[in-house]
């Protein structure tokens, strides 16, 4: 059967609302950037990439009007990035997660997720390459040593 | 081999509409943005129907 639709119908294929069209660039950002952090790049390679496209987006992610938005740097980023550490710890380094590596990853995604949070509150003033050292500076030495070494392998 | 086009297909998509409306968001207030506001902006020109079926 065949059913005439209006144009705007295409749009809500792909996206329920306009947050989820930010939400889902952020994805995309993490996904390029942070997420292959251990995987192709080093802490600050990863951190940059991510940095520089939210930075390069930034009247959308520091827009006042998209609190939820900025709040999703604290949460959903936070949870996104947990998931994908422990993915590479366990997949790609073989390294068995113990409970010090799971609350340094964790704790990690509270800091991180917090001062991007804040950091677009204060409208990005802090260039991006600056936020992604800034960024790799508060990584906790264990995790750093473990993930700053690029493999792409799985192990 | 079509999976991957279609995956692609879509993804250009994704990324066609997130253009439009990051353009809009220089232009006027997010709140004020609207899906129709998206779609012309995005140019998407489509088949007017498609197969529900």
């Amino acid at each position: 059967m065949r059913q005439g639709i209006h144009i705007a119908s295409y749009v809500y294929r792909y996206f329920m609302n306009k947050d989820n069209i930010i939400r889902w660039k952020m994805k995309q950002l993490f996904e390029v950037g942070i997420l292959q952090i251990g995987r192709i790049y080093t802490w600050y390679q990863g951190l940059r990439i991510t940095i520089a496209g939210i930075y390069k987006y930034r009247s959308i992610f520091t827009d006042e009007q998209t609190p939820d938005i900025t709040d999703s740097f604290k949460n959903y980023g936070a949870n996104l990035v947990d998931d994908a550490f422990v993915e590479t710890l366990t997949r790609y380094k073989g390294v068995a997660l113990t409970h010090k590596l799971s609350f340094q990853i964790e704790a990690l995604g509270v800091a991180q997720g917090h001062m991007m949070r804040k950091w677009a509150e204060e409208d990005m003033e802090t260039p991006s390459d600056e936020m992604a050292s800034l960024l790799e500076s508060i990584v906790p030495k264990d995790l750093y040593i473990l993930l700053n070494e690029p493999n792409t392998h799985i192990a | 081999m079509n999976e991957d086009k279609n995956r692609q297909y879509h993804s250009d998509m994704k990324e066609k509409i997130f253009d439009a409306f990051f353009s809009l968001v220089s232009e006027k207030d997010y709140i004020h943005i609207g899906i129709g506001d998206i779609c012309g902006r995005a140019y998407i020109s489509r088949p007017t129907f498609i197969d529900t079926s």
